[in-house]
């Protein structure tokens, strides 16, 4: 499973690609840094099973965000368009 | 004996026909079954038919067409304005591809939401008038509701607009 990484985005008459490539590697490195301190804050309070469904959330967070791919969202209503693409 | 040549000359035919005659077999036998519809099988053999290309390319267009109608990926919802839609403020153009393994992904992380929440969400629902129950929304009744997904269309009129939702 891969996450988009590009996403065309158009308000109006601006539209621009987003690299969402660049994205993930900053989100990857928060959540090392993260989950650890997470995992030890939770472990001392003696909450740990949440530590399990906090990760089990960010999983399906990851498989939700790779199953956007291929969404495709053009509205076009008045003189307002509204384009979003996940290649 | 007639019979009996005519039956191993029937077997022969069989065996030496083209990988393009048993694909039109194959396409009218998904039709007799109805895994497909009449004009999922008209596109099909008009595939098969040829049309300028090369034979592989023939077969290559009408294996990934089949493996589309069969294994749908997307939902397509299209709002057109009609011929009866006049001046632009009435003119609305919505053209939405949604992938299927979103329901999937969505379901799995629905699942995880804590019960107080997971309530809120249900009353929510219910106040806009939808009264299913999420939570008893599993990997079975999923499968189901994929598969009966992959039969969706609808092609209705709603405020001098054409509305289309079909699999794809």
């Amino acid at each position: 499973m891969i996450p988009p990484m590009v996403m065309w985005f158009k308000v109006q008459w601006f539209g621009m690609w987003i690299p969402l490539f660049l994205l993930w590697p900053i989100v990857l490195v928060l959540l090392v840094l993260l989950l650890p301190l997470a995992f030890l804050g939770m472990a001392i309070a003696g909450r740990l099973s949440k530590f399990w469904v906090v990760l089990r959330i960010i999983l399906a967070s990851y498989s939700m965000i790779c199953s956007m791919r291929g969404l495709q969202i053009e509205i076009q209503k008045e003189n307002s368009t509204l384009e979003i693409y996940l290649p | 004996m007639t019979t009996a040549t005519s039956n191993t000359a029937a077997g022969t035919d069989r065996e030496s026909e083209s990988p393009m005659t048993s694909e039109r077999r194959q396409i009218l036998e998904m039709l007799s079954a109805g895994k497909i519809s009449a004009d999922e099988a008209e596109r099909l053999l008009q595939l098969t038919s040829g049309g300028g290309s090369t034979g592989s390319a023939n077969a290559t267009a009408v294996t990934t067409t089949m493996a589309q109608i069969l294994d749908p990926k997307f939902i397509r919802v299209i709002v057109e304005p009609d011929h009866t839609a006049t001046g632009n403020h009435a003119r609305h153009h919505v053209n939405v591809r949604v992938p299927l393994k979103i329901i999937r992904a969505g379901v799995n992380l629905a699942s995880l939401i804590p019960n107080d929440a997971g309530n809120m969400v249900q009353d929510s629902l219910l106040s806009k008038g939808y009264k299913g129950d999420l939570s008893k929304l599993d990997a079975s009744a999923l499968d189901e509701l994929i598969e009966a997904l992959q039969e969706l269309s609808i092609d209705a009129t709603v405020d001098n607009h054409l509305v289309k939702v079909f699999v794809e």
